[in-house]
């Protein structure tokens, strides 16, 4: 049984102009002590997953299909008592802007403690206050002592990002969901960001879900890396295989749009037009207007491509996956 | 596929062309350009150096990137020379007048030839306008014709790869990208001398991201301008730029020509910079990983700013290291102690810088 | 983060010239974000019941007089204090002057005062705080303190004590009622002025050599507007009220003349209170339903003019 289980679900927003459907029939799983990256580009649908797995989606959304089980509990059956219960217990979540998740007005320590007390109601105040001082200072926080006393605004925005990740591992969750973590923070405070995550995945064990729009970052860490294009999965591979045997056009278009480390290319590679509206999303393939490597196939303009194995730990969702020709991406 | 960018449409007045031979026009030079700005934080009073002594010219047709993380001054340096921000020292000059204390209608027609797209595409433009009156404005502040004004519109829609239809269109009818292209054909407008590009692709998708900065390669070539770019992102500045400036606390710690500096990185933070981007970089090696943060630019440490960070730093580094070429060649750098392996690999190429 | 995917737009047509045609079906005509506004307000049942109630209000003390048998200031003293009948519809007064005529009369003098000392507010806050917000520095400063003064002024004293030299008139009211209301509009405009003077689409207009003058007028005024109006309903009540509570202190409108407030005062006595309640109930309803109406027409500008209440 994996840890967290998605399974085939649509998920729709209300909007002024009728329902947008975010989602549509997605499902993966995430085994424990496993590192898992959903990338894709704005209104995929990848917050809107993981939002769905910690029952925090805004009111004008609404389930239509499928569930998501958690340790082998139905997510969607529980009720919000017992959904409290497991947030910030044994599944939390990282944001974008660590600012968010801090009460601009509490002492960092009190916050951090708060989450300990919360799920532990028998603990002395001087066990908590030993607990949050030791996590501050596995994540890197330098003189804890002093600076788990003050408040938010003192902190740096890297500082208050590591802040976020220790009040996330305070109990010791089984899953972590980040998203875009790194997002606020500058490229050299970023990286030792994303080396703490690593390391709290390898050293805790706690499997971690990160969502974001950079597919290089995510490789760098994930050992999975799900590609989702207009609320379907494009693809799902090992963060290996995305970079140099991709089998979907999406995927493979997204490697070669980033101006990377390689060969300085006189133009970037671009994915013309834009993302199906998802007030009518299309029934053939989503990126069938978009694909330039369709290569005339009647099918793809008539059918939606089912996602299907195409190797071990590899799946895509495309007609011409075992098609697609080798394709060399220096990042 | 045809592009309609390098359609030939021929807004361009025609210009001096800076062609084999003679030397290059130069469209900015910025001598010891200082912005301090005073700052109050509860009851201490401070000076924030955000530029401090930053000098370089660019020329003609040469694209400048700037790099650097969160509050290292390099919009500050761009506002300054766009004189949005007043500046507390040294001298700024475009095409060779010296423009640092212009002021009132003069400095109005002076910003006919320097022209600035932001970052973020929601504030950059009036959600209350149609896209027509945003591009017009420069044009009606510049006291161009109503007539005039109007075919300029559609052309220039054309040229960053709309259509003239957009025009009656509001802000919020466009994505990101779109509002790009918009903020771009006002900046465009006037045919500016040098275009300063704040950031433009930060906040887009990775796909319009490289539409985008096509666009402005595009753009470049045909208008034949002087570019400043700016950027967080390395891989971006070294797909768009001719020379690169890396900066740090408000000043320039290396700059040279983009794919010397990039291959070649002989200051430390240059070095930290490109081994924290994501990505398979080439030959890449450890990643250096910097302890700490950016430091406040309130009272920053004295001699070389870096060295509170630098895993290298001596007493030497207490000293204030020039922006100079190192002995042994290679490009500029301000430090006492420069990769020596990358110097001894890169060349003496200097390009305007 | 957003979770919203991005509305229906126009189509991303770069690498080849999609025609608008192919897919426009989805794409609404193009419209300003005040018509959008708009849309909105009138989408709110509150805020449109509202305006019909305004309207209709408007238009009955305006033309139902025209119609009516008596005008508000004849007197019939054989008539007084008598309730409503076939003849005088709400009742006469001590003077036998027929009530609805006056209510109709005193309300065009109440929604004057409101709207004439609201309107006067509107401007002078919203130049002092535009240009104040603007300059920044001394000049803000200078404004600034100002409006404190006037915000610090017991306004109902100045009031009563002006009225008491010069004697009660009309003009006057309104002048001194806007003296005090302006500074709340001042207030705002500055601080909508201070955010939207740092937005990147000023300072493009700042670096494309814009005049401050047309800065101020192109970008800053449509944003300051919306926000005055919202506070400017409130003013309307205010000034309606105290026009009110003056005229119950002799110093507003005075008879004669109807209004609404020395209605309510001329049927101060326990024994008009207790036992005819034709000569208090109208003017006190009628204030009552103005107020009510412009309050939930302000709540529905607010909501209609936040962006993010878009659905």
């Amino acid at each position: 049984m994996s840890l967290l289980e998605v399974k085939d679900l649509h998920l729709d927003f209300a909007t002024m102009d009728g329902p947008v459907h975010a989602l549509r029939g997605v499902s993966f799983s995430v085994e424990a002590g496993s590192m898992v990256g959903i990338v894709g580009e704005s209104g995929c649908g990848k917050s809107a997953s993981v939002l769905a797995a910690m029952r925090l989606l805004p009111s004008n959304a609404k389930i239509t299909g499928g569930g998501i089980s958690f340790q082998g509990q139905q997510l969607f059956d529980l009720r919000e008592s017992q959904m409290r219960e497991l947030r910030g217990n044994k599944m939390a979540m990282i944001f974008q802007d660590p600012m968010t998740a801090l009460n601009p007005v509490d002492r960092i320590s009190k916050q951090l403690g708060e989450t300990v007390e919360y799920h532990h109601r028998s603990a002395t105040s001087a066990q908590v206050r030993a607990k949050v001082l030791k996590m501050l200072e596995a994540v890197g926080v330098p003189d804890v002592e002093r600076r788990a006393d003050e408040y938010p605004h003192q902190w740096s925005g890297g500082m208050r990002q590591r802040a976020v990740i220790a009040m996330s591992l305070m109990n010791e969750p089984d899953l972590i969901f980040a998203d875009e973590p790194t997002a606020s923070l500058d490229a050299t405070v970023s990286a030792q960001v994303l080396d703490l995550l690593a390391t709290a995945q390898a050293e805790r064990g706690c499997a971690i879900v990160m969502i974001s729009h950079d597919l290089a970052l995510v490789s760098e860490i994930a050992d999975e890396v799900l590609v989702m294009y207009a609320g379907q999965i494009a693809e799902r591979a090992t963060s290996a295989e995305i970079f140099s045997e991709s089998r979907h056009p999406y995927t493979r278009a997204l490697l070669r749009a980033r101006p990377g480390w390689g060969r300085r290319e006189e133009r970037l590679f671009t994915i013309a037009g834009r993302p199906p509206d998802m007030l009518h999303p299309p029934k053939a393939c989503n990126f069938v207007e978009r694909c330039t490597e369709r290569n005339g196939l009647a099918l793809c303009a008539i059918e939606k491509p089912e996602l299907r194995t195409v190797g071990p730990s590899h799946q895509a969702a495309c007609h011409r996956s075992d098609e697609l020709e080798m394709m060399e991406v220096a990042l | 596929m045809s592009h309609p960018m390098i359609k030939p449409v021929d807004i361009s007045e025609s210009r001096t062309a800076s062609s084999s031979g003679e030397k290059p026009e130069i469209v900015v030079e910025v001598k010891d350009l200082k912005v301090h700005i005073p700052v109050r934080q509860g009851l201490k009073k401070g000076i924030v150096q955000a530029v401090d002594g930053v000098s370089f010219e660019l020329v003609r047709g040469h694209t400048l990137g700037l790099v650097g993380e969160s509050g290292c001054g390099k919009s500050t340096t761009a506002r300054a020379i766009m004189r949005l921000q007043e500046s507390t020292g040294g001298q700024v000059f475009l095409n060779g007048e010296d423009i640092t204390h212009a002021s009132g209608q003069h400095l109005r027609k002076l910003r006919k030839h320097m022209q600035i797209v932001f970052q973020d595409p929601y504030s950059a433009l009036n959600p209350r306008m149609t896209v027509g009156q945003i591009i017009a404005e420069p044009m009606r502040a510049q006291g161009m014709t109503k007539s005039d004004i109007e075919a300029k519109i559609s052309e220039l829609l054309v040229t960053v790869g709309l259509q003239d239809r957009h025009r009656q269109a509001f802000p919020h009818q466009f994505s990101g990208g779109q509002r790009q292209r918009i903020g771009t054909a006002r900046a465009l407008s006037t045919q500016p001398d040098l275009l300063v590009l704040d950031e433009p692709v930060s906040a887009l998708d990775v796909s319009v991201q490289a539409q985008m900065l096509n666009m402005f390669s595009d753009l470049q070539k045909r208008f034949d301008m002087a570019m400043i770019f700016i950027s967080h992102d390395l891989t971006v500045v070294r797909h768009v730029s001719d020379e690169v400036a890396v900066m740090y606390l408000g000043r320039f710690v290396e700059t040279g020509d983009v794919a010397e500096v990039m291959e070649h990185p002989l200051h430390p933070y240059t070095e930290a910079l490109i081994s924290a981007a994501p990505g398979i970089r080439p030959g890449r090696a450890e990643r250096i990983t910097l302890t700490g943060e950016v430091p406040s630019p309130i009272n920053p440490p004295s001699g070389c700013r870096f060295r509170k960070r630098c895993w290298k730093a001596t007493e030497k580094c207490l000293e204030d290291p020039p922006l100079a070429v190192p002995e042994g060649g290679g490009h500029k750098v301000a430090c006492w102690h420069p990769n020596t392996a990358n110097l001894a690999a890169s060349s003496t190429i200097r390009l305007g810088l | 983060m957003t979770l919203m995917p991005d509305l229906p737009q126009l189509v991303e047509d770069v690498e080849k010239d999609i025609s608008i045609a192919d897919t426009s079906t989805s794409i609404p005509a193009a419209r300003s974000p005040l018509s959008l506004s708009l849309g909105r307000f009138w989408a709110n049942i509150g805020a449109r019941i509202s305006v019909v109630v305004l309207l209709l209000l408007l238009l009955a003390v305006i033309v139902v007089p025209l119609f009516l048998k008596y005008g508000p200031t004849d007197q019939d003293l054989l008539q007084s204090r008598k309730p409503p009948s076939a003849d005088h519809l709400l009742g006469t007064d001590l003077l036998g002057q027929d009530v609805l005529a006056r209510l109709l009369s005193g309300g065009r003098i109440s929604l004057l005062v409101g709207f004439a000392t609201a309107l006067s507010a509107m401007v002078i806050g919203t130049v002092v705080g535009v240009v104040s917000g603007w300059l920044k520095g001394a000049a803000d400063t200078v404004l600034m303190r100002t409006t404190d003064l006037f915000m610090a002024i017991p306004a109902m004293l100045v009031v009563i004590v002006v009225g008491g030299i010069i004697g009660p008139s009309l003009p006057l009211l309104v002048i001194l009622l806007a003296a005090f209301a302006w500074p709340i509009a001042a207030r705002i405009a500055r601080s909508v002025v201070l955010q939207v003077r740092e937005l990147d689409y000023v300072q493009a207009a700042r670096a494309a050599g814009t005049k401050s003058v047309t800065i101020q007028v192109r970008h800053l005024l449509p944003a300051v507007i919306p926000q005055v109006t919202v506070a400017g309903s409130v003013m309307v009540v205010g000034a309606i009220l105290s026009e009110a509570g003056l005229s119950y202190l002799g110093l507003g409108v005075v008879p004669p003349q109807a209004s609404w407030g020395n209605m309510l005062q001329a049927a101060q006595s326990f024994s008009v209170i207790s036992g005819m309640p034709w000569l208090w109930i109208p003017p006190g309803v009628a204030i009552t339903v103005t107020a009510i109406s412009v309050i939930f027409i302000g709540d529905g500008l607010r909501d209609a003019l936040d962006p993010k209440s878009s659905r």
